[in-house]
């Protein structure tokens, strides 16, 4: 009962300090359409005409006219324009020389092979200049596989034109995107509520004073209750708060911004909840560690533009370079991110799982780490 | 026996701020404790609620080890912290109801015991505001209402009326009778020498983490008067009775100024019937007697050497 009453006023409190409402709310409402907007043009390049892609079937069975439909979808058509070509050669020497992004070749045998239960296979030639292109095919051609549920087909990408992989075996699992990408919106709302969820250690660093600046601390010592109970109390009030807030703030940007929050809606509360337990812990390990709130304020202050920077939460980090896309993997930022976008935008389901591993074992260590801490300083 | 403290020793680091504390309250008295800053009273009472640990000592609350009963002394104890201890976030029913809940009261009891601390208080018109908006003195009187919730049979109040105005101060002045009233023992904590002396019946007074005195009021007045002073306005003086006052026993000194007359005598000697006879049979007539009292300022005076408040 002590643990839900202080978990309840916890949640109540948090949401009377408008000042920092304002900061986990406004800020995030407010960046995102900052940035959604003034920055959208990295992400709906504007060299994006360009980006026409060969198209060559050769196949006559069914199963190829189900790609042909495909690719004139009208999502499609907004990613890449599709140029018809007649020779096979002709459109591997162009995409050789660089004349064009990409190179869908439908063999043959493609339906035949499929339906005589051996391995089909979509080829698809990139070339290596347009770096943004060779995902954006792979993607629609992964795409039409999954949405096709032609599992036994097989498609040949490479880097480069005479080093090009031929993938045996599709892997199901791997191969899940939706041939879409984010607006400039979509990915800010994602990363900017990651960001504004960091900021939220500082609900759990104040958790662990609040007691000692409203002088409240003797009236908590002194009831006839144990101090956990509190302590726990307000850490699930913190989470709740937090959590709350991300909600109230994706329903915002789903329903103001447009922004796109699809994919599996449980599984994107989910991630939600575990980072908002996530940051909760961090802000109680971080003032446990410092033991002095300033200090542990301007620590947080210094970490969470860091870890967003680094996880691309500012500026997307293809563009930062390969070091940062390297370190960008350590960043709690990234794993929530990322979970978010493969959730929303297809990926690795693997990759879901995995941030929700990390960051329970995570919160599990920073909270027994904490409390460690913690009974050693009363005293 | 509502509290006893033994050989209480309390140290921070190389300070000493409890040195060997021994007292005992018993159930149904207002107890003031005096002492300047510093002089350990938020020290004893930490420990009497087993916010500090102790260095040696012994402390029983409602005849309980302190140690082995901490959660059943704690559900009788209210205490009201020296600092004004409340959630600026909460309303001020908000503050009384959560705190009253830590102290295992609820539902619709719950309710009703918040309320009614309220009421106490005179804050029950307040209920639905933010602390934040309330004056010093109102926020006092919510400081006190967040530890009566759950009627405590011991009531410590810590300095309850630092930096308020009259109307508030009497407003808490008398709720500390009321609450003594309805079966309450309290432990009140002062620096202001006139709230002790018209609440309390006992008093203990501290310095420099001792219990330098303790008794009634009369009992430590006694203690440090060592003469009676007297002054008697008469409508007419005359040598023959400066020299026969002088003579009665007891007396040691006697002067005049105008038609009054001041003496001095030694500590209960009991003769100021003697001394007014003297002046009638001079033909004189007494206009008005004042005794000067030892006031509490001037026990704390005499035993400690220093002010209470500078
Ligand atoms: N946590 C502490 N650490 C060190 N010294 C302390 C601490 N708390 C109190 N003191 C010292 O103990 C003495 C008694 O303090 P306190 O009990 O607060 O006095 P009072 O309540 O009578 O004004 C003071 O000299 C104070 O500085
Ligand atoms: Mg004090």
């Amino acid at each position: 009962m002590n643990v839900l009453r202080t978990a309840y006023y916890t949640i109540i409190k948090s949401f009377r300090d408008t000042k920092t409402l304002k900061i986990q709310m406004l800020l995030p409402i407010i960046l995102i359409l900052i940035l959604g907007t003034a920055l959208n043009s990295f992400f709906t390049p504007t060299n994006f005409e360009k980006f026409s892609v060969y198209y060559l079937n050769e196949d006559e069975g069914t199963l190829s006219k189900k790609f042909d439909e495909f690719l004139n979808n009208e999502e499609i058509k907004s990613l890449i324009e599709i140029k018809d070509i007649k020779s096979y050669e002709k459109g591997k020497k162009d995409v050789e020389n660089g004349d064009i992004a990409a190179f869908i070749h439908i063999p043959e045998d493609f339906s035949s092979n499929i339906q005589s239960g051996e391995k089909g296979c979509i080829e698809v030639l990139t070339c290596e200049y347009y770096l943004e292109g060779e995902s954006v095919v792979k993607n629609i051609v992964d795409g039409f596989i999954n949405g096709a549920n032609a599992y036994d087909a097989v498609y040949k990408t490479g880097g480069k034109i005479n080093n090009y992989k031929d993938y045996e075996n599709i892997d199901n699992e791997g191969i899940s995107y939706k041939g879409k990408i984010p607006r400039a919106i979509d990915y800010y709302s994602v990363t900017m509520l990651v960001m504004i969820m960091m900021y939220g250690m500082y609900y759990g660093m104040y958790s662990l004073v609040e007691d000692k600046y409203t002088n409240t601390y003797t009236r908590i010592k002194s009831a006839p209750i144990h101090g956990y109970e509190i302590n726990i109390g307000k850490t699930i009030g913190n989470v709740l708060t937090l959590f709350l807030q991300e909600i109230l703030l994706m329903i915002f940007t789903k329903y103001v911004y447009n922004s796109n929050w699809s994919g599996n809606l449980l599984i994107t509360i989910l991630i939600l909840f575990i980072f908002s337990v996530f940051a909760i812990s961090l802000g109680m390990l971080i003032y446990e560690v410092f033991r002095d709130y300033n200090k542990a304020s301007n620590f947080v202050d210094l970490i969470v533009p860091f870890f967003t920077f680094i996880s691309g939460g500012y500026v997307k980090v293809d563009i930062l370079g390969p070091f940062v896309e390297k370190i960008s993997k350590f960043s709690p930022n990234y794993l929530a991110q990322n979970a978010l976008f493969t959730n929303i935008y297809g990926g690795k389901a693997s990759d879901i799982y995995f941030a929700i591993a990390g960051l329970t074992i995570m919160s599990i260590v920073f909270y027994a780490v904490t409390s460690v801490l913690g009974r050693r300083s009363y005293n | 026996m509502i509290l006893s403290i033994e050989n209480l020793v309390k140290r921070y680091g190389d300070f000493l701020a409890l040195d060997n504390v021994n007292m005992k309250i018993g159930e149904g008295e207002i107890v003031g404790f005096l002492g300047p800053n510093g002089a350990g009273k938020t020290t004893t009472i930490n420990t009497i609620l087993g916010l500090s640990k102790i260095d040696s000592g012994e402390i029983k609350v409602f005849g309980k080890n302190l140690k082995e009963s901490e959660i059943e002394i704690k559900r009788d104890i209210g205490i009201v912290p020296q600092e004004i201890a409340i959630y600026d976030d909460l309303t001020a029913y908000e503050n009384v109801s959560y705190f009253g809940s830590l102290y295992g009261i609820r539902g619709s009891l719950l309710k009703e015991r918040s309320l009614e601390a309220l009421k106490f208080t005179g804050l029950i018109d307040k209920e639905k505001d933010f602390p934040k908006k309330f004056s010093g003195g109102m926020k006092r009187r919510l400081n006190i209402a967040c530890a009566i919730v759950h009627h405590p049979k011991l009531i410590i109040m810590d300095e309850p009326t630092v930096g308020i105005d009259p109307q508030s101060r009497k407003h808490i002045l008398n709720s500390v009778k009321e609450l003594n009233k309805m079966g309450s023992t309290v432990i009140y904590t002062s620096h202001y020498m006139e709230e002790v002396e018209e609440i309390c019946t006992d008093i203990i007074i501290m310095d420099l983490g001792r219990v330098i005195a303790k008794g009634t009021k009369e009992e430590l007045k006694d203690l440090v008067a060592v003469e009676e002073r007297v002054k008697i306005e008469v409508s007419s003086l005359s040598f023959t009775l400066i020299e026969k006052i002088k003579g009665i026993n007891g007396v040691k000194e006697c002067s005049i100024e105008g038609n009054e007359l001041f003496i001095i005598s030694k500590k209960g000697s009991g003769n100021l019937g003697k001394i007014i006879d003297a002046i009638v049979e001079s033909g004189s007539e007494v206009v008005s007697v004042n005794m000067e009292k030892p006031t509490l300022e001037s026990v704390f005076l005499t035993l400690t050497g220093k002010k209470l408040r500078d």
